[in-house]
């Protein structure tokens, strides 16, 4: 080798340089912008905001408006042909397992049942002494109070879902049967109950989150559905007695976007737009207001209508139905944000109007007892909205009282999402729509009572079993 | 001048003689003390033909001739000048001139010889002694075709590479796969390697700057990628200064481009016949004409000509100690729709540096800028300009009477013009790519490189939608959004390369490298709404915030290769590869990949058993097997995170919540691996007059990267895995170079041929997946990952055309159970993958014309026309087919088209055979005519070269697909879910003409 010149040896050197070895470290690399799981689920923080992700997911778009358009869709509210091609076929029950709407919300249902399962799976780790009082069992409460929820409206669309309480239950777990799973969610009720305060600090919390108040009026509906009648009116007792609860003077204060978290909310979903902006709005509203022409989504029945005529029930015709151009649009959400999807106005889930509801149809079905207390818990509603009170003359027996209730249901709650439900059962829910339908010439097929399982989910889950006449 | 001796010789004192003594007196006062004349015939080396027309120069100076039609040149020049040989064909020859006065010189044909040098991973072999299968496309091919971005110019050009453009949109860069799709969630993208680092994108390239193209298809030569290299590999070499005088070379070209065809849809008239017969069969209420008395022609207010502008200067040279090679270029394409284009500027800079006799310092720096404006896509739905200029009622003017832009109450679409302007998408990139290295020559067969590679990367997007012209800005008071970009890159790399001949006899060469890289990447974005007018579209001039956010990630990757070749006397040939590769991307449990790989060979040629088969001129047997690797594309994807943004508003503020988002991680995942088998064969006969390549593929993939769908009940919608299935691509590849007339008059012909087949050999038990474009109103996938099929095969029902009693759409029912299921009755009905694919080139030479013609073609594809459900559905009262006016009307027609309908109450749309259709085709893709300027006359304008040509692009296209054109793909490059159309820019035909000088 000839003798390299300065330069060429100092450019050699400087090469040399180059050859460094890596640190160990230098393959190791972790996300910048979020937490990594060794880090997180450390402190009653994390705990806290892992229950913010836990209210987010019944708040997502999808959940909070399919759940109440879906079921109202099968229902006599709402008009065949109302919405897109996917809804119109939910009116008229031509659908099948690979409806698009019903795929979606059996999707958001278990994505919000995940955010529980997470939750609770994190905040075991986590010593309860790092939290206030009893703050860690209020959490876990409040989180399983929604998963109950989520269940119960599962079981009561699908019937015997897969039941999945935790992130280490078989991922390929199939059908769980109903009974199972409405056990689950008493269980799950009955503990938070004994857990949650009556009252947070707040009152956007006390109605934005769930209370003790909230996780009995949701068990009330279950047992009213099971038609356990006895401890149905205990827990809307509970409720109305609680102290927390009024119901308004002015029925349509309810739906009006300026009162938020009053005090007959109970659960109350919370939207601030354009952010966390309420989905549900946007696409009912009617065109006067937001002047979105072409959307032809959600009207409501002239059936509907009608009803509250035959009532001469004027109050809640009107804050109930929009008599806009186009139809008969749904009016219970009227603020239309600054824009599309971007609607600030909360979503009431249970009111106290529904604890009266409860109490008078439980009273009455263990027993007709004239001008009681179901007819006083029947009438407080009635009251509100200026129409006539019931007496024993109008409804001299339980199957006319009964009737009674389950027509004022319809007209209080109309368009909150609890019509199909009632329905369902009642049993009345094949003559009703075969009525409406059809006028009665054609007869609903029975294992239409039930939603498919999205085609989708069946492909994945070759444990997943479809319900019979899908 | 030597005294003439005129005793010796008896000298007839001739008129030539005085020619010839005049003719030297006057050469003699301008040319050095000891001119002489040197003369010679120039030949083809291959065949020992004259070449006439050769330029013969004396380097650095003005002083040249041109060999005569028997190849002869004469030319006065000094002991010491150096001669330069040159002609378009061949490489350039340069003789030093000494004592002789007759100078032969044998001309080597650009045809790729087999001397020819290949560059491979970490080095370079000659073409002879190659073991693997690499194809070559050398700048000749790529040079002046009119297309910006590099890798619109080799489609066709290299067997088992299949290059396709999604659409047709300026800037747009085609999808490459080479030898078939492996992946299902990694990437399908070959690495591309640029100078030696792999960082920077073909589409930043200018390909004037490129001195040849090199594509990787086996493992054998990929494996020395490692782990990522199962994709193949790009290999681009730029252009390197050579020694000699500045040669400065300027082109210019400007192109034309067209729509190829458009789509015939209805006039007003039948527009409204068949709508209102399906909004009565629908029982709605029908349009009333008179309401509408338009009749407009959407496709001809949406599409223009477009235009593409390209120029370059470019000044190289140097001496024995620095070579450089500097170029400037600037490339424009306005496209066939406004407000769609895309321009760029390139700046290279090469320079190899001498500094002493055994250490070369070399750097290579391309700094690119771009600009561009894109139009938008509605995704899957067919809002978007091209969807809409297809299927906007005619009915509709497109500005009220006031001048704003007209709506419908009728239909949730707005006029293609609308659209256009209604929103503004732009963007700008600044990219820096710079490879320094340095090579010590430690012995003359070892010698040691350092080298430094770094890229810096800079873009940005803005997109408006804005408050004032559709329906859509004007509900939502506008909406802005923004977002810049960063990537920074860097990469070391030391090599210790051997190479040594023993006696001729054995020849080893070996090469160690050792290399890490690390990347970085930071994005910050914006958004804004409240806008009450469209004048300032940004972010400044929202009236409400609405979000802002950063993310950023980092990636890194160490790696130890070794290769060792050897080949005894030229007739047996070995390599062996291994490389080892640590990623960040993978938990501890996984984080190093092993790929190993060996490749044989035997020249048949030189066995004595064949020396009797003259006209073989050379024959090598081949064959390689090997592994290479692939991660995932995210960065974390074996980390469970929690990210914040699941919110919910309480006590009056958004409330942040934390979640661990919709994919279950896994600390087990690495890397996916694909091991590849190839055979091939490499004749050359009649003396390189005729070159055959064929090779045998099989590549299997497995432990594919998935994110498998698991059930929703767990929460979650999918999980990372290394799932045990495979996937399989096997097929031939065959190459012919034939030089069929080598006289006066040059034919060459190039065909490339590939054939290959996809199959998805094993799902692990997993079921099947739908993938593909979702189509709501069809309601269900396009396409399916399954066993036993290919890759994005298309899945659906079976159509058996239109009941002639209902006018429903009748679908088979496969299991003949007496319904139609969605489980029972759908099956496999079309394959996007072609059977076969290639090209045929012909390039003829006539002194200084040149024509190339290239047809390229693929046949067996098929095309889900999902634009279909669309033009034949009247939904939402759109515009249709001219084909529908052949719909079913009463009990006993016979057609294809169901009944009109509005809204589809008996679902005849669904997915099914009714979208599929032939995407086969054969396109004239380039023909170019090249004219180079007689040398003798261009001398007195100092010019060197002078050549103009003109070029048409895709000007001709046989195929039967109904939509814009057959190469198309909604998903862009994506392996699962390839050969959908829906709405994409249309493809172009272009006419251009150019210039290139060289001084």
């Amino acid at each position: 080798m000839k003798t390299m010149n300065k330069y060429s040896l100092i450019l050699f050197a400087t090469m040399l340089l180059f050859t460094t070895s890596c640190g160990e470290d230098f393959l190791e690399r972790y996300p910048i912008n979020s937490i990594s799981k060794e880090n997180f689920y450390k402190t009653p923080d994390d705990a806290e905001s892992g229950l913010i992700a836990a209210y987010d997911g019944v708040q997502s778009f999808e959940y909070s408006c399919y759940i109440r358009e879906v079921p109202d869709a099968f229902t006599d509210d709402c008009p065949v042909s109302s919405g897109d091609a996917p809804n119109m076929e939910l009116n008229d029950f031509t659908f099948d397992a690979t409806n698009l709407r019903i795929r979606n919300l059996f999707h958001v249902i278990y994505i919000a049942i995940g955010r529980v399962n997470v939750l609770l799976d994190g905040i075991e780790n986590i010593d309860s002494d790092l939290f206030e009082n009893n703050r860690k069992n209020e959490i876990i409460a409040e989180a399983k109070t929604l998963r109950a929820f989520h269940y119960f409206n599962l079981v009561r669309l699908w019937g015997n879902v897969p039941l999945v309480l935790s992130l280490k239950d078989d991922p390929f777990k199939g059908n769980t049967p109903k009974e199972e799973i409405y056990n689950a969610i008493i269980n799950d009720l009955k503990w938070s109950i004994e857990q949650l305060p009556d009252r947070h600090e707040t009152e956007s919390r006390t109605r934005g989150t769930i209370t003790k108040g909230a996780a009995n009026i949701i068990l009330a509906d279950v047992y009213l559905t099971l038609g356990r009648w006895n401890e149905a009116v205990a827990c809307a007792n509970a409720v109305i007695n609680s102290g927390v609860y009024n119901l308004l003077n002015n029925y349509d204060d309810l739906f009006n976007p300026n009162y938020e978290n009053t005090e007959e909310a109970i659960f109350e979903l919370q939207f601030s737009g354009p952010k966390e902006a309420n989905g549900l709005a946007s696409i009912t509203l009617p065109p006067e207001i937001d002047r979105q022409w072409w959307k032809k989504y959600y009207l409501a029945s002239d059936n509907l209508k009608d009803a509250f005529d035959e009532e001469s029930d004027n109050t809640r015709l009107h804050s109930t139905i929009y008599f806009s151009r186009r139809g008969l649009h749904r009016w219970k959400t009227r603020d239309n944000g600054t824009g599309w999807f971007t609607s600030p106005q909360n979503l009431i889930t249970y009111r106290l109007a529904y604890a009266y509801l409860v109490k008078a149809e439980a009273l009455n079905e263990i027993g007709y007892n004239a001008n009681g207390e179901a007819f006083n818990a029947l009438n407080i509603i009635r009251k509100r909205v200026n129409l006539p009170e019931y007496t024993s003359t109008n409804l001299n027996n339980q199957e006319e009282f009964r009737n009674a209730v389950w027509k004022e249901r319809r007209l209080e709650l109309a368009l909150e999402g609890f019509r199909w439900f009632d329905l369902l059962r009642t049993n009345r829910a094949i003559e009703v729509v075969s009525e409406f339908l059809w006028d009665g010439e054609q007869t609903l097929p029975e294992y239409k009572l039930l939603l498919p399982f999205p085609q989708e989910d069946l492909d994945v889950n070759p444990n997943l079993v479809q319900n019979p006449g899908w | 001048m030597r005294k003439i001796i005129f005793k010796k010789y008896k000298f007839k004192f001739k008129s030539k003689h005085i020619a010839l003594l005049l003719y030297l007196s006057i050469i003699s006062t301008s040319l050095f003390a000891q001119s002489n004349i040197i003369n010679g015939v120039v030949r083809d080396a291959k065949d020992k033909s004259a070449i006439p027309g050769v330029n013969v120069y004396i380097s650095n100076t003005k002083n040249g001739t041109v060999t005569d039609l028997n190849g002869r040149y004469s030319l006065n020049a000094s002991k010491g000048d150096t001669l330069i040989f040159s002609f378009i064909g061949y490489d350039d020859e340069k003789i030093i001139v000494g004592e002789a006065t007759t100078i032969n010189v044998n001309l080597t044909s650009e045809f790729i010889s087999l001397d020819d040098v290949i560059v491979i991973g970490y080095g370079q072999v000659k073409k002879k002694d190659l073991t693997t299968s690499v194809a070559t496309v050398s700048s000749d091919k790529i040079a002046n075709r009119p297309v910006g971005i590099i890798s619109n110019a080799l489609k066709g050009l290299a067997t088992g590479v299949r290059v396709s453009s999604p659409d047709g949109s300026p800037g747009k860069e085609p999808v490459i796969r080479v030898r078939g799709i492996t992946s299902i969630n990694a990437s399908n993208t070959p690495l591309v390697i640029i100078d030696g680092a792999p960082a920077g994108s073909l589409k930043d390239l200018n390909p004037e700057n490129i001195e040849s193209i090199q594509i990787l298809k086996d493992a054998s030569s990929q494996a020395i990628y490692g782990s990522r290299g199962a994709a193949g590999v790009i290999i681009v070499t730029t252009k390197q200064g050579k020694e000699g005088k500045p040669n400065v070379s300027f082109g210019y070209s400007f192109a034309m481009d067209n729509l190829i065809k458009k789509l015939d849809v209805l006039k007003r008239d039948d527009y409204l016949t068949l709508q209102n017969e399906a909004l009565s069969n629908a029982g709605y209420p029908t349009i009333d004409p008179d309401e509408y008395p338009y009749n407009t022609d959407w496709q001809d207010e949406t599409y223009k000509q477009g235009a593409k502008h390209n120029a370059y200067i470019s000044i190289s040279g140097g001496n024995d100690k620095n070579k450089y090679y500097t170029s400037i270029g600037y490339f424009k394409d306005e496209g066939i729709v406004d407000r769609s284009n895309y321009e760029r500027l390139n700046i290279k800079i090469n320079n190899d540096n001498q500094v002493s006799k055994r250490l070369l310092i070399s750097s290579r720096l391309n700094i690119s800028t771009n600009d561009w404006e894109g139009i938008k896509h509605g995704g899957g739905k067919p809002t978007g300009v091209i969807a809409t200029a297809v299927i906007y009622p005619p009915i509709f003017p497109i500005y009220n009477e006031d001048g704003t832009y007209y709506h419908s109450p009728l239909t949730f679409l707005e006029s293609p013009v609308a659209e256009l302007y209604g929103s503004m998408n732009q963007g700008k990139g600044y990219n820096l790519n710079g490879t320094f290295y340095g090579e010590l020559e430690i012995l003359d067969y070892l010698k040691f490189r350092s080298t430094l590679s770094i890229n810096g990367s800079y873009w940005e997007r803005d997109y408006f939608l804005d408050p004032t012209i559709t329906q859509w800005g004007i509900s939502n008071n506008g909406q802005a959004y923004s977002e810049t970009n960063f990537n920074s890159y860097y990469m070391i790399e030391n090599r210790l390369q051997f190479n040594k001949n023993f006696k001729d006899i054995h020849n080893v060469s070996a090469v160690l490298v050792q290399s890490a890289e690390e990347s970085k990447y930071k994005k910050l974005s914006g958004s804004a709404t409240g806008y009450e007018r469209g004048n300032i579209p940004y972010l400044s001039a929202g009236s409400e915030k609405t979000d802002a956010n950063t993310y950023m990630s980092e990636q890194t990757l160490t790696s130890y290769i070794a290769r060792i070749s050897y080949s005894f006397k030229d007739k047996y040939l070995g390599t062996f590869n291994y490389r080892a590769d640590g990623s960040s991307k993978f938990g501890p449990d996984n984080k190093y990949g092993y790929f190993p790989s060996a490749s044989i060979g035997w020249r048949i040629s030189n066995e004595n058993f064949m020396s009797s088969f003259t006209f073989i001129y050379d024959m090598k047997l081949r064959a390689s097997y090997g592994r290479v690797g692939k991660a995932p594309s995210s960065s974390y994807p074996w980390q469970a995170v929690y990210s914040p943004g699941y919110n919910y508003p309480l006590d009056g503020a958004i409330q942040t919540g934390y979640y661990i988002g919709g994919t279950l991680p896994n600390s087990a995942l690495k890397w996916e691996t694909t091991d590849q088998l190839d055979v091939g064969i490499d004749i050359s006969l009649m003396s390189g007059k005729i070159n055959f390549s064929a090779d045998y593929f099989n590549k299997t993939t497995t432990d594919l990267l998935f994110k498998i769908p698991v059930p929703i009940t767990t929460g979650f919608w999918r999980a990372w895995r290394n799932l045990p299935g495979e996937i399989s691509n096997k097929g031939f590849e065959f190459t012919l170079n034939t030089k069929n007339i080598n006289k006066s008059l040059r034919w060459l012909t190039d065909i490339n041929l590939t054939l290959d087949k996809n199959k998805v050999e094993s799902l692990a038990g997993l079921d099947p997946i739908e993938t593909g474009l979702f189509q709501e109103n069809i309601g269900a996938y396009t396409s399916i990952i399954m066993e036993g099929e290919s890759l994005g095969a298309f899945y659906g029902y079976v159509t058996q055309g239109v009941d002639p009693e209902t006018g429903k759409m009748i679908f088979k029912d496969l299991n003949n159970d007496g319904e139609i299921s969605p489980e029972e009755d759908r099956t496999v009905i079309g394959n996007p993958n072609p059977d076969f694919y290639g090209s045929i080139g012909n390039t003829f030479r006539f002194k200084g014309l040149e024509l190339y013609l290239l047809l390229e073609g693929s046949y067996g594809n098929d095309i889900f026309n999902a634009t279909r459900f669309n033009l034949f559905s009247a939904y939402d009262i759109s515009n249709m087919s001219v084909d529908a006016l052949s719909r079913w009307q009463k009990p006993g027609d016979i057609t294809d088209i169901p009944q009109l309908i509005t809204n589809d109450p008996y679902k005849n749309f669904r997915a099914s055979s009714f979208y599929i259709e032939d995407g086969s085709y054969l396109r004239i893709k380039n023909i170019t005519l090249s004219y180079y300027l007689n040398p003798d006359w261009i001398k007195k304008i100092f010019v060197k070269s002078l050549k103009v040509y003109a070029s048409l692009e895709n000007i001709k296209t046989f195929s039967k697909y109904s939509g814009y054109d057959p190469e198309v793909s909604w998903a862009g490059g994506s392996g699962t879910a390839q050969g959908i159309d829906y709405f994409n820019y249309p493809q172009i035909k272009t006419v251009s003409f150019g210039v290139n000088v060289q001084f």
